[in-house]
């Protein structure tokens, strides 16, 4: 079979493997609903006080605008951890005993899978974009053109870019997890700002090439009027007026395709680039080194053949009472598997069981980082102590806020993560005590990453900001837990996340400023609503915890 | 009143009947269910353990109904499912704390004794990522006697362990059962032949059989056969009988079967084990073509 067949292959099953979730269908939803609020008149493409005039070619350019603004950022989270998922499901190492298994190969044939998936998305995008143009006034042969072309030429090469990065991501181990999905967005928004540069080589979203095209057209239209800068708005109502001027669309000069063409070449590109970072096929590949650092501290190699031989046999160990084991484990001739005079556990009051079950979730969410993390959180506690004066303490939790994120994002969907559902939810109480125990110990994380500022507001007296941060602190948590309940990943979360940390501490939207940071959000009132949002993310988990059973039952 | 009341009960996946009609009562000591790849013996174990519910028919523990309170039956529920994850970067001794609070027990020092009763006492304290399959098992084997339960579902549990593993679980077993219900589900007619008291055995979803071993063996007293045979008949007496064994030797092949008369003229009858027992039944079904299901 050529490679190029085996690439085929393997892209078609996961490509089908995907297609045939429940969740595909909610992200065509979701490219649908892109499409109507193009159609709605949400999206705004304006050179000062001036926008292109309506008709195909400015529905083709606001496609392409979605497109680059929209799914570059949440096509990234929808085709991200196809990787994870084939070494979560021992699919990768099967992959890996076949000669298909190349780490080449493997990337080549994610990428196009993602490419797939992006490209499904853009088409329900495109056509209805079509369709829509052909509700209002008919569509012509030019007008397909005239969408298609900003459609195929910017807004795909745009999402072969986003592909390769996916894979790029997927392989480097500590892009996997929720490091790389907050990463993410600072690289997406870096991508959006070198767009407004107006280098070709780096206007990934098409941006600059709309802008040059629309301001020469301004120019010959209307000649005694100076403007520049594309601004791009997306709101729900409320567009500001705006003189229309005639546009025929951005002319696809040789040069100007060629362009577009790199980004798809740079796309592909990262997918290669990502086959050299891939150990999809060692389950210990993920930890360089790692493994040895094990093998030394236990005095064993988990997992290696020569182990597993001697452990069935067993050899002499040192201490003539015992039987060294492969595993590092040792057997007592006479001792083991003996359930006999065993003390009985105490079953404890409900308030205490649901006490330790918190407890046991705080404990996990807080373990099993590396050093630096706790590093970074003690010091984000001393940094609120040495602001500026005038700076609120709470300032410190635009960074410390950052450090629990993979540990919150696995709230309400850990157990299907790693399949220790039927244990879980066999145990007593799998709605009523271990969900809000999550909850709990999720906002107990918070308090503890933001252990400095709290105390900093306690001892300055200011209960008001005080109240506004242990909104948030049970805001994210909810979040997090219906989310994670809901879709069973960790990606919502931490996608979403990133972005209302950018939006409402950041930038200073007061009813998204769930950390208070602003003394506006506080003056507002933003504590109330982040209370009762959080109660209503909490009971909306329930059903997401409740679906969870039924669908491992 | 038995302890554990299975009455009538079905469960459907969409058209497909996974179990159907199923009753069994049980009062204690380990009960063996039997049965090949896909004949609902997961199914009824999740039921039991109040993951699934079923779509007929009801499971009554100490009297009532497990609908009614799930929790009254989870408190005492020991589950070794047979497929299950752990967090990889725990340890063996922090996973079990962690389930242990999942429970709302105070266990530590069950917790402690437990490590050493499945030998992972001296790795306790490695991530469990580093762990080989047999080591996993036996830390899910743990977890599930962390609360001493009074009702112990394993499902498969010797997957994963080595030879002498195997041994000391069946022994644990036996032991356990000696005051409270432990189900033991497998496809490996030796695990259940060196534990149970009482076997029941689930074909396509059916309950085809139920009772001591010794009415299961009495079924096929007399229909056990070994014969010596050139090893191209193989392929037919395979395809004519239930054929427990066959080992290749320089005579030919020796060939252990399950047939209502001899099966070549050189065939001597034998005593009849176990794994005869439930061959015999599994073909009789098959035989039967359905019938009494």
């Amino acid at each position: 079979m050529s490679r190029l067949r085996t690439i085929l292959d393997l892209a078609l099953g996961d490509f089908r493997e995907r297609a045939r979730r429940y969740s595909f269908l909610l992200t065509l939803g979701a490219a649908a609903y892109l499409a109507y609020t193009v159609h709605a008149g949400w999206w705004l493409v304006r050179i000062g006080e001036y926008a292109p005039a309506s008709g195909p070619v400015r529905l083709g350019m606001l496609v392409a605008q979605a497109t680059g603004i929209i799914l570059s950022l949440v096509g990234f989270y929808v085709v991200k951890g196809s990787v994870e998922r084939d070494q979560r499901t021992g699919v990768g190492q099967i992959l890996a005993a076949t000669p298909a298994g190349t780490r080449l190969q493997y990337t080549a044939a994610k990428f196009v899978s993602n490419t797939a998936v992006l490209g499904a998305m853009l088409l329900v995008l495109g056509a209805l974009a079509v369709a829509m143009a052909w509700w209002r006034s008919g569509v012509s042969a030019a007008a397909i053109w005239q969408i298609g072309a900003p459609t195929l030429l910017i807004a795909a090469p745009t999402l072969v870019l986003v592909a390769g990065l996916a894979v790029l991501f997927d392989s480097v181990p500590w892009l996997r997890g929720a490091a790389g999905n907050v990463l993410y967005f600072f690289v997406w928004s870096g991508l959006i700002g070198a767009s407004v540069a107006g280098s070709p080589a780096l206007d990934l979203t098409g941006y600059a090439l709309i802008h040059d095209s629309l301001r020469e057209a301004l120019a010959a239209a209307r000649p005694d009027v100076s403007a520049s800068g594309l601004t791009v708005q997306l709101r729900p109502g409320g567009l500001p007026d705006v003189t229309r001027f005639e546009w025929a669309g951005v002319s696809w000069s040789p040069g100007a395709v060629a362009w577009r063409l790199y980004w798809v070449a740079a796309g592909t590109g990262l997918a290669g680039l990502a086959a050299l970072f891939l150990h999809l096929f060692d389950p210990f590949g993920d930890r360089s080194g790692s493994r040895e650092e094990d093998a030394e501290e236990n005095g064993a190699e988990a997992g290696d053949p020569d182990e597993e031989a001697a452990a069935s046999t067993g050899t002499a160990a040192a201490d003539a009472g015992t039987t060294a084991r492969g595993d590092g484990t040792a057997r007592s001739p006479a001792g083991g598997f003996s359930a006999s005079g065993l003390p009985s556990p105490r079953a404890a009051s409900a308030v205490r069981a649901f006490l330790r079950t918190a407890g046991g979730e705080l404990r996990l969410l807080v373990s099993g980082h590396a050093w630096w993390w706790y590093g970074l959180v003690a010091a984000a506690s001393v940094a609120a102590f040495l602001l500026p004066s005038g700076t609120p303490p709470q300032t410190v939790l635009l960074a410390a806020w950052l450090l629990p994120v993979s540990a919150w994002s696995s709230l309400g969907c850990r157990e299907r993560q790693h399949g220790t559902e039927q244990m879980l939810f066999s145990a007593p109480g799998p709605r009523l005590r271990q969900l809000p125990a999550q909850l709990a110990a999720g906002a107990g994380l918070a308090l503890l990453t933001a252990a400095g500022p709290v105390v900093a507001l306690f001892l300055s007296g200011d209960l008001v900001s005080l109240a506004a941060l242990g909104a948030g602190a049970v805001f994210v948590p909810a979040l997090a837990l219906c989310l994670g309940a809901w879709s069973g990943s960790t990606r919502p979360f931490e996608a979403l996340y990133v972005v209302l940390w950018y939006i409402g501490p950041v930038n200073g939207v007061p009813f998204l400023d769930f950390m208070g940071v602003s003394g506006q959000a506080v003056e507002v009132g933003a504590s109330g609503w982040f209370t009762l949002s959080a109660a209503a993310l909490a009971l909306l988990a329930w059903p997401g915890r409740q679906r969870q059973m039924s669908a491992v039952g | 009143m038995s302890r554990l009341e299975i009455e009538s009960v079905s469960k459907r996946y969409g058209d497909l009947w996974a179990l159907r009609d199923v009753s069994l009562e049980i009062d204690r000591g380990v009960v063996g269910l039997l049965g090949p790849n896909g004949a609902g013996k997961s199914t009824l174990m999740r039921i039991l353990a109040t993951i699934s519910r079923p779509t007929e028919g009801r499971v009554l523990w100490e009297g009532r109904p497990l609908t009614d309170d799930p929790d009254r039956l989870r408190r005492t529920l020991g589950y070794l499912p047979q497929e299950f994850g752990l967090y990889p970067r725990l340890t063996a001794r922090e996973f079990l704390r962690y389930l242990a609070s999942a429970k709302g027990l105070d266990a530590d020092e069950r917790l402690e004794q437990l490590l050493s009763v499945v030998n992972l006492r001296e790795a306790a304290d490695r991530k469990l990522e580093t762990y080989s399959g047999g080591m996993r098992q036996r830390v899910g084997i743990a977890q599930a006697l962390l609360n001493d339960p009074d009702l112990l579902i394993v499902d498969e549990p010797t997957v994963g362990l080595d030879p002498e593993e195997r041994a000391r679980f069946r022994s644990l077993l036996s032991e356990l059962g000696g005051d409270r219900i432990v189900l033991l589900s497998t496809h490996i007619v030796s695990d259940v032949e060196a534990t149970a008291q009482r076997i029941a055995v689930l074909d396509d979803g059916h309950l085809r059989a139920d009772g001591p071993p010794e009415e299961l063996l009495a079924a096929v007293e007399g229909r056990v056969w070994e014969a010596v045979v050139a090893a191209d008949r193989l392929p037919d007496l395979r395809s004519r009988y239930p054929v427990a064994s066959a080992a290749h030797r320089a005579d030919g092949a020796h060939v252990r079967l399950v047939a209502d008369g001899p099966p070549t003229e050189n065939a001597r009858q034998v005593d009849p084990s176990l794994e005869d027992a439930y061959l015999g039944l599994m073909q009789d079904g098959r035989e039967d073509g359905g019938e009494g299901r």
